[in-house]
């Protein structure tokens, strides 16, 4: 049992200074400092990187000097504190970036809390941009994130809890709700599956994705990431959970429905028309960017008698020299498609620009004048690729993209008839999908959930068994 | 729980299939113009073998038929009887299936063999007859909007070169005639029966008669519309002719922005169609579940790969007629006279759950 | 290893598939029929067929050529064995404007010779059919083109401007064969002619238990049948002589806005039909001789005028397809609807030359154009 016994604080400073830099293993940025308190020694222990350094000297250092009282409790009493006794705890503490404060003689140590809270400021969304509303996006910071939820939600029903996950990193993770409003029985089993988490090394929002969603497998996000708090707090409203890990700028929004990708906050700030209009347009998008490829495949290679004499020989005119079937067409300029728009993204902003030149002057008339592809494939990629792009969410936008790849593979097999049975199969694990034992897709009721404005509502009449 | 919605959209979904596609040339070579006195007689009919059913299910609303049978009949009757639904549902699913390779091979995919129409189908319905059945009647309300494309179809062909003198003279048949020719039209009704098998799932099981009377009215009434739209287009000798009357009357349908209606239409009727092998294969699999005690989601497997076997077989096209003719029997004795019996025997023996 | 077993089971089954595209016909592969015409040609069927090439000259640009190849055999499939040999790719009917018959071939019985188009899934029933009179069918096909029109797009919109003119009926393949197989009723193609270097439509043909009886109604008349047979287009415009002399400018045009037709059938002693047709039209002048006010009094002298010319020239076009049995009204059909007894006593064909018709014309003007 010699282990349990060097758990513990002994009264011997130099072996407890000793013990704790084994445990910290030795790290160059673990920074000591001695100090004389009454005749006694005592140490400060800090990790200089994470470490807020002028507060250790104003609070810790300068109080100590001046001698102020006869107990250390009470000339530290002006900030936070704790009082550990073992080493994990101590090494724990020294990793969260708080100072330790070792004495002589004295099997107890000071956990003073002096890290440095290092913040972006809040600043415009990026990802999810508006032109009317709220310009705040969340930050990197879980509390300064809910600070901003609470901003506009000043009621106390307003509920955070912190939960710490993975053994390894000890990433906070901030489960915010409205007490009246949540399901008990969904925020039960977000709980439970949250404590499930396994992996030690918790880091990003998509670990947590995983464990919170009924069907990880599936092509569909079953949980909104959100980087704005107005969404967040929209949803928190309609009763959903929102879920914060610390250091990631963006929320988790569960349980979410599939219609919620399809709008965007600034919908909400917009006439009653408008916002019904942009909201059918995404539903077209949204059908368009699956199935117009494929259609427009099954059309060229099985059913070009659908098409007016007119049109037909447009696109007979049009494919004329191009040596690849439509299938390879089409598979060909999606992955043109994908590269661009990746290049686009990784560049800084200034080159980013040049690449959407060379895509679209460059590679689309070129690759038609030299009969790689034909007009129409170009034209038809390009409607898929705009209508997959007006979907407010990234998320959703790529998965809707690459849901075509199935339905060109059929389409190209069986015409029409491998489009129906692909979107039957489609149909159904939609329906069959759940967030959080939530209907992820509800019976079109459109008009319903577009007049109550809250499009999470009524839910619970379909909610599965 | 299914509710009210569910129920009338899974009944119909069950209902309206394949039948639709060949249902007018058939009651039209039977008593002509009068066709739809007959769907009337058949939706009557309907009507009041689901009245028995529903009576029956209401015996013991907590037990699917299956276990109906195990109660009343004994273990080993009872399996007897449960093994003869299992047989009766594969066989109805097979021919529906030999239809339906016959009439795309016909339509649209003239090379395309009958195994790989039928291993898509069978995938398909598959991934939707594993799932419960809530998740399938959900999917079948939004399957249904393709109800709404036909009936906007129908209203398409009027402004077409059409006739209504021809419903005249209205009634010239006998009514023997008429109902002699309704048992035709009541296979295309056949699908209700699931009603036997659903009963536990249902919230409102007091209002389901209700439902399903709706469900019937609306399949009856649809019915109805096609063939009168068929009649008063097609003229007598020319309508005699055509096999597939609802895909005819779109074939020469046009617009400015697309031709052949015919096609489109029955690449996404497929979904209708498959819906009803849905049933089949979901009242099927529950038997064996009942029967081997497995899980059901591999009883809809094992099914689906017992049928893809019988697909394949080479003797299952030409056994098509004598099938079809033969289910007409099979589809009377099974939904109507064993349950009604079996009603009897119920009420007889007093047993009540 | 049981997920593992399950993936490859899944890959089993979807595999074959991938053997497929058995029904593949590409958009680029397919010659498209645009034209075909029938002719009789020494007691066998000459079919001649027009495909439209398009040749792109650049991007945007293109011109077009009417390949055209003729086969005779004894039947359409027969000859079409040997027209499928001119062309490079597979054929498909699925885009064909226009069916011809020359006068001959339309003299057989047309619905037994065509059976092909409404057998086959293919073929599209859109197209227009038209008999052709004093040339070979497929000897319009050698005309390059009908304005700016490819031939076979030129001819399908002359005859849609013919009735939307009410100089024929809406007719296409699919209204053909539904007429084909109708009992006491016979319809009217559009009869067109070479003139020249052009091509017109110079009226309607009187078909005659399916078979073209050869005998036409004129383009000035064909649109009072037309209202006739309640089945008039866009536009129906007719003239009468003023004072029933044929002279220079001597016409009242006017254009039917409203028209009514009822159609009564009583008995005679022998037990044959007697029709009563009565037309009740509402018209617009749009032509009168003189640029004067045309006063009220004028009117209603024009009117029974309009209603006489009326009544006397409908009267000589029943005469006409009684004399060539083409009951195109459906007096017939009419009579088996609504007295199926009677309809079965009588032998129609036979009937209907013999049988009497009354008719009777009513026009009320309604406007005088924007001139009083």
């Amino acid at each position: 049992m010699a282990e349990s016994h060097d758990e513990f604080l002994s009264s011997d400073l130099t072996e407890n200074l000793k013990i704790i830099d084994e445990k910290m293993k030795l790290t160059a940025d673990l920074k000591r400092r001695k100090l004389m308190f009454h005749d006694k020694t005592l140490f400060i222990l800090y990790l200089d990187t994470i470490t807020d350094k002028e507060s250790i000297e104003l609070h810790i250092i300068n109080p100590i000097n001046k001698q102020e009282s006869d107990s250390i409790e009470k000339t530290l009493g002006a900030i936070q504190f704790s009082i550990m006794t073992t080493f994990k705890d101590i090494s724990t503490s020294l990793a969260e970036g708080n100072s330790i404060l070792l004495t002589e003689n004295s099997n107890i140590a000071y956990s003073i809390t002096t890290s440095a809270d290092e913040n972006r400021s809040v600043e415009e969304s990026v990802n999810e941009k508006v032109t009317m509303g709220a310009h705040d996006s969340f930050v990197e910071s879980a509390a300064t994130n809910i600070s901003l939820l609470r901003k506009r939600l000043r009621t106390p029903d307003f509920k955070v809890e912190y939960h710490t996950y993975g053994p390894e990193t000890n990433v906070q993770v901030a489960i915010c709700y409205l007490d009246s409003k949540v399901n008990p029985n969904v925020l039960q089993s977000i709980k439970s599956r949250l404590d499930k988490i396994k992996d030690n090394d918790l880091l990003n929002s998509r670990q947590i994705q995983e464990t919170l969603e009924d069907f990880p497998y599936s092509p569909f996000p079953q949980s909104l990431r959100t980087e704005r708090p107005d969404r967040a707090v929209f949803n928190l409203l309609n009763g959903n959970t929102v879920i914060f890990l610390n250091h990631e700028p963006s929320a988790l929004v569960t349980p979410i429905s599939f219609y919620s990708f399809l709008r965007s906050p600034e919908d909400y700030n917009s006439r009653w028309f408008v916002n019904f209009f942009y909201y059918c347009l995404r539903l077209l998008a949204f059908i368009l960017s699956v199935t117009l490829p494929a259609f427009y495949i099954a059309v060229n290679a099985y059913h070009s008698s659908i098409l007016p004499v007119s049109t037909f020989y447009t696109l007979k005119l049009s494919v004329l020299n191009v040596p690849f079937h439509p299938f390879v067409e089409a598979i060909m300029m999606q992955i043109v498609l994908e590269l661009l728009k990746e290049a686009s993204v990784r560049l800084p902003s200034a080159v980013a620009q040049t690449i959407g030149t060379v895509g679209a002057i460059v590679i689309g008339s070129a690759i038609v004048q030299t009969n790689f592809i034909s007009n129409t494939m170009v034209v038809v990629i390009a409607i898929t690729a705009v209508s997959s792009f007006i979907i407010p969410n990234g998320e959703m936008s790529t998965s809707m993209r690459l849901m075509s790849f199935p339905l060109i593979f059929l389409a190209a097999m069986f015409g029409f008839i491998g489009i129906a049975f692909g979107l039957m199969v489609y149909t159904t694990h939609l329906v069959k999908l759940t967030s959080a034992g939530k209907a992820y897709v509800e019976a079109p009721n459109i008009i319903q959930s577009f007049f109550s404005r809250k499009n999470g509502k009524g839910q619970d009449a379909n909610a599965l068994e | 729980m299914l509710s009210n919605k569910n129920l009338f959209f899974l009944i119909i979904q069950a209902q309206v299939g394949i039948g639709i596609l060949g249902l007018p040339y058939i009651l039209y070579n039977d008593v002509q113009q009068d066709g739809w006195m007959s769907l009337l007689v058949a939706g009557v009919l309907a009507q009041g073998i689901l009245i028995i059913l529903v009576a029956l299910s209401r015996t013991s609303p907590k037990e699917t038929f299956y276990e109906l049978n195990h109660r009343l009949l004994g273990t080993f009757l009872g399996k007897i009887v449960n093994i003869l639904y299992i047989l009766y549902f594969i066989s109805f699913s097979l021919l529906l299936m030999i239809l339906v390779s016959d009439v795309i091979n016909t339509w649209i995919l003239h090379r395309t063999p009958k195994w790989a129409i039928i291993l898509l189908l069978l995938i398909a319905t598959t991934y939707i007859a594993k799932e419960q059945i809530l998740t399938i009647s959900r999917t079948f309300l939004f399957f249904s909007i393709l109800f709404i494309g036909l009936i906007i179809l129908l209203f398409m062909v009027y402004p077409q070169d059409n006739h209504f003198g021809r419903m005249l003279p209205m009634g010239s048949k006998d009514f023997t005639e008429i109902v002699k020719a309704s048992p035709d039209a009541f296979v295309s009704l056949i699908g209700f029966e699931i009603i036997l098998f659903i009963m536990p799932f249902i919230k409102n099981p007091k209002k389901s008669l209700l439902v399903l009377t709706f469900a019937n009215l609306f399949t009856v009434l649809l019915y109805v519309f096609l063939f009168i739209t068929c009649v008063i287009t097609f003229s007598g000798a020319q309508f005699s002719l055509i096999q597939e009357p609802l895909l005819y009357l779109f074939r020469g349908l046009s617009f400015h922005f697309v031709e052949r209606i015919d096609i489109i239409f029955l690449s996404f009727w497929i979904v209708p169609i498959s819906t009803t092998l849905v049933v089949q294969l979901y009242n099927a699999s529950l038997g064996v579940q009942n029967l081997f005690a497995i899980q059901r989601n591999k009883c809809v497997y094992l099914l689906a790969g017992i049928l893809l076997g019988l697909c394949l077989l080479p003797v299952s096209y030409s056994i098509k007629e004598s099938l079809s003719s033969f289910m007409i029997y099979l589809n009377i004795i099974f939904v109507f006279i064993f349950p009604a019996l079996l009603l009897i025997i119920a009420k007889v023996r007093g047993i009540k759950a | 290893m049981k997920k593992v077993t399950r993936k490859i089971s899944v890959l089993l089954v979807i595999l074959p598939l991938l053997t497929g595209c058995w029904d593949q016909r590409l958009i680029v592969e397919q010659e498209v029929v645009n034209g075909l015409s029938f002719d009789l040609e020494d007691k066998k069927i000459k079919s001649t067929m027009v495909v439209l090439n398009i040749i792109p000259k650049g991007t945007g640009f293109f011109d077009f050529k009417n390949q055209i190849s003729s086969a005779t055999g004894n039947s359409l499939e027969d000859t079409y064995r040997e027209l499928r040999a001119y062309y490079t790719g597979p054929l498909t009917a699925s885009k064909s404007r226009i069916v011809l018959f020359g006068e001959s071939f339309a003299k057989k019985n047309l619905d037994a010779y065509l059976d092909l188009f409404f057998r086959l899934p293919d073929p599209y029933l859109g197209s227009k059919v038209a008999i052709v009179k004093g040339s070979e069918a497929g000897e319009l096909f050698t005309l390059k083109e009908i304005g700016t029109n490819p031939i076979a797009f030129g001819l399908y919109e002359i005859i849609e401007a013919a009735e939307s003119n009410s100089t024929v009926p809406i007719g296409n393949l699919n209204i053909l064969f539904t007429y084909f197989n109708e009992e006491g009723k016979d319809f009217i193609l559009p009869v067109i002619e070479k003139k020249g270097e052009k091509v017109a439509v110079s009226g309607a043909g009187l078909i005659s238990d399916n078979s073209y009886s050869g005998k036409m109604i004129s383009l000035k008349s064909s649109s009072l049948l037309l209202l006739f047979m309640d089945k008039y287009g866009e536009r129906v415009d007719l003239e009468t002589y003023l004072d029933d002399k044929k002279k220079l400018n001597n016409q009242v045009g006017y254009r039917v806005v409203k028209a009514k037709r009822k159609m009564d059938l009583k008995k005679d002693g022998s037990g044959l039909p007697v029709v009563d047709l009565h037309l009740d039209l509402k018209v617009m002048i749009h032509q009168y001789p003189r640029t004067e006010k045309i006063s009220d009094q004028r009117m209603e002298e024009l009117e029974t005028l309009i209603s006489r010319d009326l009544t006397k020239k409908s009267k000589a076009i029943m005469k006409q397809t009684q004399e060539a049995n083409c009951d195109v009204l459906g007096i017939g059909r009419k009579l088996k609807e609504t007295d199926p007894e009677a309809w079965k006593a009588i032998d129609w064909r036979e009937a209907y030359p013999e049988i009497k018709i009354n008719t009777k014309v009513d026009v009320a003007i309604e406007k005088t154009g924007i001139l009083q």
